[in-house]
């Protein structure tokens, strides 16, 4: 699966990053644990999860289709 | 009502625009928003760059025009928003509320802009010519947006 990454992630990280996601699907914790052990950047409290463009708690089921991004803090406009 | 702009922003189109799908109106608001030349330290800004999440930013634009609709006797909100690289003295923001009076549409477009700073689903890089910094809002804009909430 395909992960967006935006803001200051999306420049130091890339503004993609892909992940071979369990076939049941992992909570959003589980998917930062793995993610940051390679992109410590993902494992900041402000950096937030999103599922189809929402955002969401770490216990949060990601399920393979959906479109699942991390973000920093918002810069408002 | 909404749209984000990756293009140049053009604030006398977008009012006459504006203006021209009005019906029986008596009052329209509107705001511009210019990028600043220095940054809060009064350091030069070469350049700002608008990271946005396409989909995602515009429903936080929509869910603030919302906010004003629910608040304000307003009959029409308009909000353009810059994304992209944008340069100092550039317009960033066009944001307008129309009403049958004056307070209404004065009101609803000062929410929208306070909502926007704080609100708006963006990431801001500033551009110096010795770096460039992400940025959160400010307590000013967090100060400005909780007149809101109250």
């Amino acid at each position: 699966m395909t992960i967006l990454l935006f803001g200051r992630l999306g420049e130091t990280i890339g503004r993609e990053l892909e992940y071979e996601l369990p076939p049941g699907g992992c909570t959003v914790a589980a998917l930062r644990a793995a993610l940051a052990k390679e992109h410590e950047a993902l494992a900041a409290e402000s950096v937030r999860a999103c599922i189809d463009q929402e955002i969401v708690p770490e216990s949060a089921r990601v399920l393979p289709g959906q479109e699942i991004a991390f973000v920093p803090p918002l810069s408002g406009g | 009502m909404v749209r984000l702009e990756a293009e140049e922003l053009r604030p006398a189109e977008e009012l006459e625009r504006f203006i021209a799908g009005l019906g029986g109106d008596g009052a329209v608001v509107s705001f511009v928003g210019l990028a600043r030349p220095t940054d809060a330290a009064g350091e030069a800004v070469t350049g700002l760059f608008l990271d946005a999440y396409p989909g995602m930013t515009e429903t936080s634009l929509e869910a603030i025009a919302a906010g004003a609709f629910g608040k304000f006797g307003i009959s029409a909100v308009h909000i353009v928003h810059r994304c992209g690289a944008i340069a100092p003295g550039a317009p960033i923001v066009f944001a307008a509320a129309a009403a049958s009076h004056r307070r209404a549409a004065f009101e609803a477009a000062d929410y929208l802009m306070d909502r926007l700073k704080t609100d708006a689903a963006f990431w801001k890089r500033e551009e110096r010519l010795d770096g460039a910094t992400w940025i959160e809002p400010s307590d000013a804009d967090r100060a400005d947006r909780a007149r809101w909430s109250r």
